[in-house]
C-alpha cells in the first residue's frame, strides 16, 4: 500500500536542491502520466526532461518499510528530482490513474526478489572468516599502536615548546602508516594532535587541548593494545562488544558483525528530539548527528552520518524528522550512555499527545543520581564528553542571573551554553518558551564540564511537555 | 576543598609536559606539592595513587614520559569528578515574550535562512526571498525569530527592507516586545528600521513613539521617524518643527515632505512667522 507523506519524501530526499527541483516539476506541470496500481503497491509516471525522451519513474511501496525508487533518467541521486516529484504530486493530491504494472518494473520486482532471497541464505550461513589472515591484520595494529605509543611519547619526553615543523612533516608521514596499518582511529587523532600543534604556533590556544589529546591517545594506545591482545587469545577472535574500543582504534562495523554479536533490538520505535549538523574541518568531513528516544525502553540514542567534503554531493545528507520512526531491526553499537544506532528499513507513523506522556515518563528524576552518571562517564578519557540525557523538571527558572532546573527534591542544574564553537548556542530559547511549559515537563540536555570555571552544566537541546515537543536549536 | 591542590598539580604537570619530561626527575615545583598530594592521599585510594605516580615521576628518571602521561590521564579524570553543579540561591521564574510560534521547521529549511540573516555572505537576499515566497516565514518559527532581528541589522538595504515590509508583518505582534527592547532611541541606522519595523507591525497604534523618535531621536531614527509620520499623514506642525533641527539631513527630509505636500504660500509665511 502506497504510504506517502511529506515526511517520508523529506527523509528519503538525498539533499535540499532535489526536493526543491521537484516540487518545481509538480508545479510546472513536467509529469505527461501519473499512474497508480491496482493493488496500491506502486505509483509511476513519466515525466519530460532535458532528454530526448520522457523519463519514467516510480516509487515502489511492495515492502512499505523498503520503498525502492526507480528512474531512467541518468543522476545519481536516488531518488531522484523526478521520482521525488513524483512522490510530491501524490502528496498533493493530484489525480493519479489506475494503471497496470509495466513490465520491466514486474522484471525488476522480480528480480530484486531473487537477490533479496539469495542474501537472506547467505547471511544465515555462518560467515566464514579467514582467520590467519585477522590473526595477522591484528598483529600488525598492535605494531600500529606501538608506534603511536612511540610517537606519543617522544612528543611528551621532548616537550611541547620543543616541537617543530619538522616534527609536523614527520607525524603526518607516521599517520599515513597508522592507517596503512588497519588504525584510521588512530591516524585521525594524529592528525588532531598536528593540527593542535599548529595552532600552538600560531599561539591560538593554549596547551590545554593538546594535553587533553595526548592523554586520550596515551589511553587509547593502552586499552587498545589490551583489547587486541584479547582477541588473539579468543579462538573466535571477536569483537569486543561491550565497550567501543574497537571503533576508536578504527573498526567500522557492518551490520553483519552487530547481528552476529546480538548488537540489535526488534520492532522498536525511536523519535528524534533533536538534530545538528557539525563541520569537522580537520577531517575534512559534514556530520549529520541525532538524539533519538527509544519508545520502548526510554534510552537516548544517538546517529552518526558522516558525509566528507570530497563526497558531498554523493551522500545523502540527513534531516531534522518529526514522526516516529517504525523499526523491526535497531542496530545498536558497543558504547556507554548515547549508544549509536543505525537501521536499513523503517516506516513512519505520526506522534501524539500519548507519545509525548510516554516519553516525559522516561525521563530521569533525580538529578543527584545523574550527575553521578554523567561524572561516572565523563571521567574515562576515551568516553564523549558531552553527554545527551532526558531528565524530568519541575520547574525552570532563574537563580541570580543563570537559567536553572529543578528536580522534585529541589536539586538545581545549570543551564547554559556549551560554546558557540562546539553547539549551536539554544539559551535564548527558553525565554520565547511558553510558562506552561516551564513546569513539570521533561527536557533533553547536553552536559559539558568547563575546565574555565571546573562547572558541570547543561545546555537545553529539547522541552517535551504534553503537547509537544519544542526543539530549541534543530 | 581538593580542588585548589589538584588544579595547581594539573598546572604543574602541564608545565613538565610543555618542558619536556625528562626534567621532571627532582622537579622544584613537584616535590614542593607532594606533601599536600600525600596528605589527601591518606583520605582516599585515588589520591593514593595519584601521589605514587608522582613519587616515580620525582624520584624515578627512566620512563618519565609513561608516567607523566598516566599522571595527566588521572589527574584529568579526577578534575572530571569535581565538576561543580549544585545551585543555591532563590529560584524566580523565566521572564517570558509571549509569543505563538512554533518549532515545526527542520533543519534542512531552517539552517539556510539563520545563515542568510546572520552572515554575511553572497545571495543570501534571493535565500530570504525564496523562503518567503515558499511560506516557511508563515511558519512562524520561534528559532527565526532573532535571526530576523539580526537580518534588520544587515548592510545590504534591500535585505532589511524585504524584512521590515514582509516577514516581519508574517510573524505579527509576537515580535514587538523584542523590537522595542532592542530599539535605542538615540541609536543609529539600525534603529531607524527598528522604527520602522514597529510601525509596520502598530501603524498608527504606535504614534506616541514616533513623535518622540522624532523630536528626541537620533538623526537615523528622526529620518525613520519623519517617512513614517508622513506615511501617516500627521499634520505639518510637526514638520515645521523638524525643519528647524539642527542637523541639515533632518531639516531637508522635513523639508521634503512639506514640499511633497505641496504647502501653500500662506502656509510657508506661517511657518517664517512662526520661525521668529
Amino acid at each position: 500500500m502506497v504510504n506517502i507523506n511529506e515526511e517520508l519524501i523529506n527523509s528519503v530526499a538525498p539533499n535540499v536542491s532535489a526536493l526543491k527541483n521537484a516540487l518545481d516539476l509538480v508545479k510546472k506541470n513536467s509529469f505527461t502520466g501519473l499512474w497508480i496500481s491496482e493493488d496500491e503497491t506502486i505509483i509511476f509516471g513519466e515525466c519530460m526532461g532535458s532528454g530526448s525522451t520522457n523519463y519514467n519513474c516510480s516509487a515502489d511501496f511492495i515492502i512499505p518499510e523498503n520503498p525502492v525508487f526507480r528512474c531512467t533518467c541518468p543522476s545519481r541521486q536516488i531518488p531522484c528530482k523526478h521520482t521525488l516529484g513524483l512522490m510530491n504530486a501524490y502528496v498533493k493530491r493530484v489525480k493519479f490513474t489506475t494503471h497496470e504494472i509495466p513490465k520491466d518494473i514486474i522484471e525488476k520486482r522480480e528480480k530484486a526478489e531473487r537477490r533479496d532471497a539469495k542474501k537472506k541464505e547467505v547471511s544465515s550461513s555462518p560467515k566464514k572468516v579467514n582467520k590467519n589472515a585477522l590473526e595477522k591484520k591484528i598483529i600488525m595494529q598492535i605494531e600500529g599502536l606501538n608506534l603511536f605509543e612511540k610517537v606519543v611519547k617522544d612528543i611528551v619526553k621532548g616537550g611541547l615548546a620543543a616541537l617543530s615543523g619538522k616534527t609536523l612533516e614527520i607525524l603526518e608521514e607516521q599517520g599515513k602508516t597508522l592507517n596503512s596499518m588497519y588504525l584510521p582511529g588512530c591516524q585521525r587523532l594524529l592528525r588532531d594532535i598536528s593540527i593542535a600543534i599548529k595552532k600552538k604556533e600560531n599561539k591560538e590556544l593554549d596547551y590545554s587541548n593538546l594535553l587533553s589529546l595526548l592523554s586520550v591517545a596515551h589511553t587509547l594506545c593502552k586499552k587498545g593494545r589490551e583489547q587486541l591482545k584479547k582477541r588473539l587469545q579468543d579462538p573466535e577472535l571477536q569483537l569486543d562488544k561491550d565497550s567501543n574500543i574497537d571503533e576508536l582504534i578504527g573498526h567500522v562495523w557492518q551490520t553483519s558483525e552487530l547481528d552476529e554479536l546480538g548488537l540489535f533490538e526488534t520492532d522498536t520505535e525511536l523519535v528524534q528530539l533533536f538534530f545538528n549538523v557539525y563541520i569537522d574541518k580537520v577531517r575534512k568531513e559534514f556530520i549529520d548527528v541525532g538524539y533519538w528516544i527509544n519508545l520502548k525502553n526510554g534510552l537516548i540514542h544517538k546517529t552518526c552520518n558522516y558525509r566528507p567534503f570530497r563526497a558531498v554531493g554523493h551522500i545523502k545528507e540527513e534531516d531534522s524528522f518529526f514522526s516516529a520512526a517504525g523499526i523491526k531491526r535497531l542496530y545498536v553499537y558497543p558504547g556507554e550512555i548515547n549508544k549509536r544506532v543505525r537501521w536499513e528499513e523503517f516506516s513512519i507513523r505520526g506522534i501524539d499527545n500519548d507519545d509525548f506522556k510516554l516519553i516525559i515518563s522516561y525521563g530521569q528524576k533525580n538529578y543527584i543520581e545523574v550527575i553521578k552518571e554523567v561524572k561516572n562517564s565523563i571521567k574515562n578519557s576515551l568516553s564523549n564528553k558531552n553527554p545527551v540525557m532526558l531528565l524530568n523538571y519541575k520547574h525552570i527558572g532563574m537563580i541570580n542571573d543563570s537559567f536553572a532546573m529543578e528536580d522534585n527534591v529541589g536539586k538545581r542544574i545549570m543551564l547554559r551554553d556549551i560554546g558557540i564553537d562546539r553547539e549551536t548556542p539554544s539559551i535564548h530559547m527558553l525565554n520565547l518558551l511558553k510558562r506552561n511549559d516551564l513546569k513539570d515537563g521533561a527536557i533533553l540536555v547536553m552536559f559539558n564540564h568547563s575546565q574555565d570555571d571546573e562547572k558541570l552544566t547543561a545546555q537545553p537541546l529539547s522541552i517535551i511537555t504534553p503537547e509537544g515537543i519544542s526543539r530549541l536549536v534543530y | 576543598m581538593s580542588i585548589p591542590v589538584l588544579n595547581e598539580f594539573y598546572d604543574e604537570l602541564k608545565r613538565l609536559t610543555v618542558a619536556g619530561s625528562s626534567l621532571a626527575y627532582d622537579d622544584f615545583g613537584l616535590k614542593k606539592l607532594m606533601p599536600r598530594l600525600k596528605k589527601l592521599g591518606e583520605a582516599s585510594p585515588v589520591f593514593s595513587k595519584l601521589y605514587t605516580k608522582a613519587e616515580e615521576l620525582v624520584s624515578i628518571s627512566e620512563n618519565s614520559e609513561d608516567n607523566l602521561l598516566d599522571l595527566l590521564t588521572l589527574t584529568n579524570a579526577i578534575l572530571y569528578t569535581q565538576g561543580e553543579w549544585e545551585m543555591s540561591g532563590a529560584f524566580t521564574e523565566l521572564e517570558i515574550i509571549p509569543n505563538d510560534g512554533t518549532t515545526v521547521l527542520g533543519y534542512r529549511k531552517l539552517c539556510p535562512i539563520i545563515e542568510a540573516l546572520t552572515m554575511r555572505g553572497q545571495g543570501r537576499y534571493s535565500i530570504i526571498c525564496e523562503a518567503y515566497n515558499e511560506g516557511i516565514f508563515h511558519k512562524r518559527d520561534k528559532r527565526l525569530i532573532y535571526p530576523i532581528l539580526n537580518g534588520l541589522e544587515d548592510p545590504y538595504p534591500e535585505t532589511s527592507d524585504f524584512i521590515i515590509q514582509n516577514i516581519i508583518p508574517a510573524y505579527g505582534k509576537m515580535m514587538l516586545p523584542l523590537l522595542k527592547d532592542s530599539f535605542k532611541i538615540n541609536g543609529g541606522s539600525d534603529d531607524g528600521k527598528r522604527l520602522r519595523a514597529i510601525h509596520a507591525l502598530c501603524g498608527k497604534e504606535e504614534m506616541d513613539i514616533y513623535k518622540l523618535a522624532a523630536s528626541e531621536g537620533s538623526v537615523n531614527v528622526k529620518l525613520s521617524a519623519i517617512e513614517i509620520l508622513n506615511n501617516e499623514k500627521v499634520p505639518n506642525d510637526i514638520f515645521y518643527e523638524l525643519a528647524k533641527d539642527k542637523r541639515k539631513e533632518v531639516r531637508e527630509a522635513a523639508e521634503a515632505v512639506l514640499e511633497s505636500r505641496k504647502t501653500g504660500v500662506i502656509d510657508k509665511l506661517f511657518r517664517v512667522f512662526r520661525s521668529h
